[in-house]
């Protein structure tokens, strides 16, 4: 079976990249998210992942109004993108990523494909300093994007979200091929870019989540409700459910949480 | 408190379409922040979607209906708010509260 051997998540602000110099603390603050997600390279390469399975979000960037799709499981050879004067040229996995999309449809997933990616700032900047801290040698994971739909409604509930992740697992627990892989989740923790509330971080609900998942009480989230997330400033937290589901709520530990000037960054790590 | 991430107007595609090409195309963002006019024409704009534009308000735009994506896009890249000091981006402590 395909096993998986790490699992994480992150916040993908575009910032994380572009690194505005605005002030000195959020200088310092990226640091700290560098450094954690370097950290994240550095487990995934030492347990030997061969796959990465990325949970991201669109922005109506790689996605456009011509189609707009709730999920959607990247099943080409190659995947790339530009964001930032950073370039990602990065190897597919097609053959885990045609089961993986063939084994949801058997468990009542209606997910999308495509062939041909252009990704943007929810994989790239996360990415690039994961990539970054794996970096060793020959080793050079695949990657395989898939995209929950978080940021443009009407978008997966989060019990579906949360359903989405145990039916991945069970999926890669039934494959006979022998792919190590590792989780990664993109988004959040409490923002509310674009709108009147920019500059709130809803540390309480930051907070509540983090302890739940420490606690390894992750499925309780799957409960949450669409207004609940955008009230809070958690839209994205959908990709969390589905890793959090993968997992089976696995405990959680919290390599880094920053509250800075406008999102709650946070980069965990899950005990699979 | 409202949903924030709602559905996209279909009355703002053209403004939508302008949004993600600064996202997406340096050399447009560029063009657009010297002569915003000629690039709104370029993309055939309705005057409502000119004069939001024009307001560089995230506020009005907000209020408007256009998608949060779109008015980051216009907003913090194009007119290059995500470049200016932290209280000039933290809408929430100008006008948030009072929404």
């Amino acid at each position: 079976m395909a096993r998986i051997v790490g699992a994480f998540a992150t916040s993908h602000t575009p910032q994380i990249l572009v690194q505005p110099k605005i002030s000195e603390e959020f200088t310092r603050q990226l640091q700290e998210v560098h450094k954690a997600l370097m950290e994240v390279g550095r487990r995934i390469r030492e347990a030997n992942a061969d796959t990465l399975i990325v949970f991201g979000s669109d922005h109506m960037e790689t996605f456009w109004l011509n189609n707009y799709p709730q999920l959607l499981l990247f099943t080409g050879t190659e995947i790339g993108g530009k964001f930032a004067g950073v370039e990602l040229k990065l190897p597919g996995n097609p053959d885990l990523a045609k089961e993986l999309l063939y084994g949801l449809i058997d468990y009542g997933f209606d997910v999308s494909f495509s062939l041909e990616l252009e990704l943007d700032h929810p994989y790239i900047s996360p990415l690039y300093w994961i990539l970054k801290g794996a970096q060793h040698d020959s080793y050079q994971p695949k990657v395989v994007p898939f995209h929950i739909n978080s940021n443009v409604d009407p978008r997966i509930k989060p019990r579906r979200a949360y359903e989405l992740g145990a039916a991945i697992r069970t999926v890669l627990e039934n494959s006979k091929r022998p792919n190590r892989v590792a989780l990664i989740a993109t988004g959040g923790l409490s923002h509310y870019v674009g709108t009147p509330y920019y500059g709130k971080v809803d540390v309480e609900a930051d907070n509540f989540l983090i302890e739940k998942m420490k606690a390894g009480k992750g499925y309780e989230l799957a409960d949450l409700t669409t207004d609940w997330l955008d009230e809070h400033g958690e839209f994205e937290f959908r990709t969390w459910l589905t890793l959090l589901g993968a997992v089976n709520s696995a405990p959680a530990e919290i390599l880094t949480y920053q509250r800075a000037w406008h999102a709650g960054y946070c980069v965990a790590a899950f005990k699979v | 408190m409202v949903i924030l991430y709602g559905y996209p107007d279909p009355k703002y595609l053209k403004l939508y379409k302008l949004g993600r090409a600064i996202h997406l195309d340096p050399q447009l963002r560029e063009r657009f922040r010297k002569d915003p006019e000629s690039v709104m024409n370029e993309f055939g704009l309705s005057e409502e979607e000119k004069e939001l534009v024009r307001s560089a308000d995230p506020v009005k735009m907000f209020k408007a209906g256009i998608s949060p994506y779109t008015i980051f896009f216009i907003c913090w890249e194009g007119y290059g708010l995500m470049h200016k000091p932290v209280e000039e981006q933290m809408l929430y402590k100008k006008v948030g509260e009072s929404l």
